[in-house]
């Protein structure tokens, strides 16, 4: 990474030693890799080869607002940013990414602060094998024992720094396999990680006429362990944790299935309290489409899955593994209000939406047509008895607990019920309205005590009205009625836009059902974009309420601001 | 006919013994770790004289009455407390979102100091959560917090190197008047270059008050009413960043003789509280050197 701190990391094991000399021989060879990427730019190497590259910076001016509970910010301001580049030529492949946090935005953890080039990577393919050295990003699967992504509005990168083998031996077989250390803000993971994937498409390796049949069948299996050694003087930790999970699916174009099993050996952390116990983690997905009409079901199981490679880690720093989130992440302000987070502890959950369009030209459907759709997902706890009489569940240093795999909790985490009606009533006038109810246990999803269980009905209604071939304007009116929690929200929003360059907006949420009369405050806000091809910037000023973002069942909270900010994006 | 299956099946074989190979390897030379109980290591307690020239380990925890981990936080303490003893001096730092106090009810308690605040704020612990802390205020890879489960692991580190000072304490205390004297006669025990400081604070221990609580093993769940709160910082006597003990530079063998007065509030148990001294690098924060003795012996 570009910023290199003084590291007394010291491995145990030959294994470990050869991987840290590597480290630091990559780390030596980052000046080279920019210098060589500057200087292919003016040869004929890069004259035959294209250069792609992405920016954004996110910049956000603090203006103090006690009243709002807007944190103290010394610097009065913050600023995240990147910069990517890749390089590409026929099977040649080198890219960095520079990255900037001073200080980053309030609610992006405060360990990111700094500069420097954070991610650098080459990769070669030669026929059926293709090499990467470097940062890079993967998943096994449905991400159940290994995946790496970057989400810029989280903050999260648990990027793989170190050796990437992609092979494909024969048709339909692909193999990977991964050596390395994971991004942890400006260094990297103590734990390695290693681990392989192989995936079969089953009408691929037969071939024939089984090549062109539409019932396809994909099975897949993969194996991921951890190292970290163990100096802890009052446990017994394991310095080597392993993880491994099968796959399969099948599909015939309107009728998909697809299910996969992971299992992990003890692995006591931070995050489990210490415990012993084997993880275990099973996700079902079944879906049905035809035109007008896509149904949807998912089912999974959690028990002890958090995997990360460095046992002490919290928060959303070095996961190893993805927990899919089988909940609706909604997009309207109100109805995201309360989201779910994907509790690596424990739970169980279902998911299911049918989305139907009547036709046109009928009663219900109209001159343009109706899409309507029905979700409902819930998430409970999984059952757990104490494994015997004299250790509490969830003690650390024992096994935790025991739980009956197809037994379900007694503790509900959260349910939303949501209906969503979209209809075109003219051609120059649609509109879409939501109802959603929400059921969000505080204490699980936030991790505070005592205070129970919010239960949320929000409505909404979107009009976009077009006053001319580019000219439009959306209202949206938004509001949450919950006697829990800050109690009832309203929220306004209108919008003005000169399609496809610029946009006005004004909105406004409002606490007015909060019980203590100081704190029936509105969140104003007013912004505006311009756009130009790939370039795009945005200016908002206001006041933002203090929440929480999820993507993906991954979230981070936002403390209350009130500034302006600032966001510049571009794309070559 | 018969020639197609036979080399479909010479075409699958290949792949299948190539992936379940380099899958074997893997989990090979991964070789799972499987623990058998007990999961905790033999306990013997590390004996050392009150005067013996040993490193001892400061521990920071910042914590606070409403936050639900904290008493798994602190019984992490009590543990290494029970393998290190007195080579291990913990302070229970009070500070941040969680330790603030209610207008009424269970959590009225302000546990709160001016220094534990600013300390908080400085090495911005409580943004990143609680139970945290610090482990001699040292970088670990970069990162100066440390959680919990990573204190043991990094105490291991550092505790056992042979010790850079040593600090010889001395408490007299006037019941009467509530008066403290403490003298701390600092020994270099090596060549130091740079500034390095002294800081001396009070802590108290046993303080009964009500604590949140999420861990069943440690007590009732989410309220634990009569929590015994231990190593709480009550007070910095010397201020938070304390005074210059040397600068520039000083000698192994050099000798710095301080003494510090202060008088406790009438509402310090001075039977449960203790001097907490200790010499830190003015420049990194690192502590070189820690010492605790109880105000009343």
């Amino acid at each position: 990474m570009g910023k290199i701190y003084p590291t007394n990391r010291k491995i145990s094991g030959t294994t470990g030693l050869c991987l840290f000399n590597f480290y630091e021989m990559i780390k030596s060879r980052l000046f080279v890799l920019i210098v060589f990427l500057v200087s292919v730019s003016h040869q004929s190497f890069a004259q035959k080869g294209e250069i792609h590259g992405s920016f954004q910076t996110d910049a956000q001016y603090y203006r103090e607002d006690s009243v709002i509970g807007a944190p103290d910010v010394p610097e009065q301001s913050g600023i995240d940013g990147f910069l990517n580049l890749i390089y590409t030529n026929k099977d040649f492949e080198a890219g960095i990414r520079y990255e900037l946090y001073l200080p980053p935005v309030q609610g992006k953890d405060p360990r990111l602060e700094g500069h420097g080039f954070a991610n650098r990577y080459v990769k070669y393919t030669v026929k059926e094998l293709e090499m990467t050295a470097g940062s890079f990003y993967e998943q096994f699967g449905n991400g159940l024992i290994l995946r790496t992504y970057e989400e810029w509005n989280l903050g999260y990168d648990n990027a793989f720094d170190g050796f990437r083998v992609k092979y494909k031996p024969s048709r339909g077989v692909a193999i990977k396999a991964l050596y390395g250390r994971q991004r942890y803000f400006w260094d990297w993971s103590p734990g390695i990680v290693r681990g392989a994937d192989a995936e079969f498409s089953l009408n691929e390796m037969i071939g024939g006429k089984f090549y062109d049949n539409p019932n396809k069948i994909i099975f897949g299996a993969s194996a991921v362990s951890k190292f970290q050694d163990d100096r802890d003087p009052v446990y017994k930790l394991p310095e080597n944790v392993a993880s491994f999970a099968g796959r399969a699916g099948i599909s015939n174009g309107k009728i998909s299935l697809n299910g996969e099993y992971a299992y992990k050996i003890n692995d006591p952390s931070a995050v489990n309290n210490l415990i012993y116990k084997n993880g275990e983690a099973l996700i079902l997905n079944a879906a049905y489409s035809r035109k007008g009409l896509g149904v949807m079901l998912s089912a999974k199981r959690i028990d002890n899955m958090n995997f990360r490679s460095d046992r002490t880690a919290t928060g959303n720093a070095l996961m190893i593994n993805y927990l899919p989130t089988i909940t609706m992440q909604h997009s309207y302000s109100l109805a995201a209000m309360y989201p779910y987070a994907t509790q690596p502890n424990g739970e169980m959950g279902v998911q299911g939406q049918v989305m139907y369009t009547i036709k046109k030209n009928t009663p219900l459907g109209g001159k343009y047509g109706t899409k309507i759709s029905l979700h409902y997902a819930i998430a409970t706890s999984i059952e757990r008895q104490q494994v015997n009489d004299t250790i509490a569940i969830g003690q650390a240093g024992t096994d935790g607990y025991r739980s009956d795999f197809f037994a379900l909790g007694d503790e509900k985490y959260f349910e939303d019920f949501n209906v969503q009606i979209s209809k075109k009533f003219h051609k120059d006038f649609k509109a879409s309205f939501l109802y959603t109810y929400i059921n969000y246990n505080i204490d699980v999803i936030e991790g505070h005590v005592g205070e129970g269980m919010v239960y949320a009905h929000v409505g909404i209604g979107d009009f976009t009205y077009k006053l001319s071939a580019k000219k439009a304007i959306r209202l949206e009116l938004q509001h949450l009625y919950t006697e829990q929690d800050e109690k009832s929200w309203a929220m306004a929003l209108a919008e003005f836009s000169i399609s496809p360059k610029w946009f006005f907006a004004i909105g406004d949420q409002y606490n007015y059902g909060n019980e203590i009369k100081a704190k029936q405050l509105h969140y104003y806000t007013a912004s505006m974009g311009f756009t130009k091809g790939t370039n795009r910037i945005s200016l908002t000023y206001g006041r933002q309420r203090e929440g929480i973002i999820c993507v993906g069942g991954v979230c981070r909270n936002v403390p209350a601001s009130n500034g302006i900010a600032i966001t510049i994006s571009s794309s070559f | 006919m018969r020639i197609q299956m036979k080399k479909n099946h010479i075409h699958l074989i290949v792949p299948v013994v190539a992936i379940l190979s380099i899958l074997f390897a893997v989990i090979s030379f991964s070789s799972c770790d499987k623990i058998e109980p007990p999961y905790t290591e033999e306990v013997h307690t590390q004996q050392t004289d009150s005067f013996e020239i040993v490193r001892k380990v400061f521990l920071e925890d910042y914590t606070g009455h409403k936050c639900v981990n904290c008493p798994g936080g602190a019984q992490t303490a009590h543990d290494l407390e029970a393998i290190y003893g007195e080579k291990l001096v913990i302070l229970a730092i009070h500070a941040g979102y969680f330790a603030t106090p209610d207008a009424s009810g269970m959590y009225t308690t302000d546990f709160r100091t001016a220094t534990g605040t600013e300390l908080d704020n400085y090495f911005g612990v409580g943004n990143v959560g609680n139970p945290n802390g610090m482990v001699n205020r040292k970088e670990f890879s970069g990162n100066r917090i440390v959680g919990p489960s990573d204190w043991g692991s990094k105490i291991a580190e550092i505790i056992d190197l042979p010790a850079d000072a040593f600090i010889k304490m001395e408490n007299s205390y006037n019941s009467g008047s509530r008066s403290l004297t403490s003298t701390l006669k600092n020994y270099i025990l090596t060549d130091l270059t740079g500034d390095y400081r002294l800081c001396v604070y009070l802590s108290e221990d046993s303080i009964v008050a009500a604590q949140k609580n999420n861990d069943p093993a440690i007590g009732t769940t989410p309220d634990i009413v009569d929590y015994t709160h231990m190593h709480v910082m009550r007070a910095a006597i010397n201020s938070t960043w304390g005074d210059t003990l040397v600068s520039g530079s000083a000698l192994n063998g050099t000798i710095i003789e301080k003494t510090f007065q202060y008088t406790l509030p009438a509402n310090f148990n001075a039977s449960l509280c203790s001097v907490v001294a200790f010499i830190y690098n003015d420049q990194t924060k690192e502590i070189i050197q820690a010492e605790k003795m109880k105000v009343v012996e």
